[in-house]
């Protein structure tokens, strides 16, 4: 993200470089880290402010399951669906056939509201010692796109983020407010693979429109889901 | 003639599409859909070609979707032979400019892709089509500022095929009433794969789109740049 005439110079270390994080930490001005779930952690958070002090900030992790039926999400390398419980449970009542039917023609739905809240509950918990996001994704999930996969938030969410981040390490006059499309399109994070039908709209409240290619996404998670089911069948 | 009569589709792959609303809504038998090089009709009481064979006989015609301009550059088919719509001023500029240099220009809006132009010239060519079709033109018009009509230059969003079917079956006096039918799912399963295509904000302000049209617009274009420029040295190499 832009800082204007700074002086400023950002390194980023990513998850999993320690060795070169504790080598050079000491150099930086201002240390941002990530509120990852707590098995994630490389370090807790006590450590790095006993560490670090003050300097340290952190962000939360933007983790916003129910804002589509169906979507599957890669966590390390492992694909991992959301929604999908109740599929499964269709599945198994009647036939894998009728589910699909059945959730083509919006007649079972994945209580993506409740799973919406609940992530936005988690996330708000979440945040008692980071930058606060939970507010602004609360207020605006159904004027615009606020996410494009489970873990990847839209680029206006980034930029709030930042404009709070910002605020928060008193940087202000460094900041240039007027983020132009070029700025806001760099913080484009991929879409995922995901089936965001009319229905998600209609339940959700949502102001702007699902894909077009729904259908075309959710068969094809679809038979991903089905593989995945008869894998556990021939496991147990 | 039967109750409902059976429409032969002669076309191209919207006219496909539409066969499909007309199998759904008035029953499986109502409409076939020969391919424009296809069969003759058989015992269709009706035919709709696509406009382009406007020599062939037909009841009626379709005109041929192909709506450039609703997107900054478009790679449109898909195979060896690729080409990149819009993309004129990027060629031209990819011998005088390193290629990040460009790119940047491009990405900060300093490269006219005109959009505007090549959308109004296509739909002057959909226009000139109508005279002897069943139009599509003005609901376009009506639509495209505020939701996509298409997914492609070639390829018409559901509600635009849904409404040419409307459409067609009202010029053929069949019950309006089937379309009451019309569901999530028909409209679904009308859509088609988008092509590969980026959309510039500064593009979506110059077309007056009163909706995000792609957020995904500054990957895409570099992926596409990527592709172009690699085209456009290997053409040159060749030559």
């Amino acid at each position: 993200m832009p800082l204007r005439n700074n002086g400023y110079c950002c390194a980023y270390w990513g998850n999993y470089d320690e060795a070169s994080f504790r080598e050079r930490a000491h150099e930086a001005d201002f240390i941002v880290g990530i509120n990852a779930a707590e098995d994630l952690l490389r370090h807790s958070v006590e450590n790095m402010k006993a560490d670090y002090g003050d300097k340290f900030v952190m962000i939360p992790m933007i983790w916003l399951n129910g804002l589509t039926s169906f979507e599957m999400f890669s966590i390390n390398g492992q694909n991992t669906f959301f929604g999908e419980a109740d599929l499964v449970e269709a599945a198994k009542a009647t036939s894998f056939e009728d589910m699909t039917k059945r959730f083509f023609r919006g007649e079972l739905q994945t209580d993506t509201q409740a799973r919406l809240d609940e992530s936005l509950r988690v996330l708000a918990a979440s945040e008692q010692d980071t930058i606060k996001i939970s507010d602004f994704i609360a207020e605006n999930y159904q004027n615009f796109p606020v996410a494009f996969a489970v873990a990847h938030p839209a680029p206006p969410v980034i930029a709030e983020l930042f404009v709070r981040l910002v605020a928060k390490l008193d940087l202000g006059a460094y900041y240039d407010h007027d983020l132009d499309a070029y700025q806001i399109g760099r913080l484009a994070l991929p879409l995922g693979n995901r089936a965001f039908t009319p229905y998600d709209v209609e339940t959700l409240g949502l102001k702007y429109p699902f894909d077009l290619d729904w259908v075309v996404n959710a068969k094809n998670l679809m038979m991903l889901l089905e593989k995945q089911m008869k894998r556990a069948v021939q496991d147990a | 003639m039967r109750n409902s009569p059976k429409i032969a589709f002669v076309g191209d792959a919207w006219l496909k599409k539409i066969s499909e609303v007309f199998s759904k809504l008035y029953g499986p038998d109502s409409a076939v859909y020969l391919s424009e090089t296809g069969d003759d009709a058989g015992d269709c009481d009706l035919i709709v070609r696509t406009w382009a064979q406007e020599q062939a006989q037909a009841d009626l015609f379709c005109p041929r979707f192909n709506i450039d301009g609703l997107a900054t550059i478009e790679m449109p088919g898909a195979g060896g032979n690729r080409t990149f719509l819009g993309a004129d001023p990027l060629s031209d500029l990819i011998d005088t400019l390193p290629d990040m240099k460009l790119i940047v220009m491009a990405m900060q809006g300093g490269v006219d892709f005109n959009c505007l132009g090549r959308f109004e010239a296509s739909f002057a060519a959909l226009e000139a089509q109508e005279a002897g079709a069943v139009p599509i033109s003005d609901f376009l018009r009506a639509e495209y500022q505020t939701q996509p009509i298409l997914t492609g230059c070639k390829k018409p969003a559901p509600i635009v095929t849904i409404e040419m079917a409307r459409r067609i079956a009202a010029r053929l006096s069949l019950d309006p009433v089937a379309f009451d039918a019309v569901d999530h799912y028909l409209q679904g399963e009308l859509a088609t794969k988008a092509s590969r295509r980026c959309m510039m904000p500064y593009d979506v302000q110059k077309l007056g789109l009163t909706y995000d049209a792609d957020p995904f617009w500054f990957p895409t274009f570099g992926a596409l740049f990527k592709d172009l420029a690699s085209d456009f040295r290997k053409k040159q190499k060749a030559t």
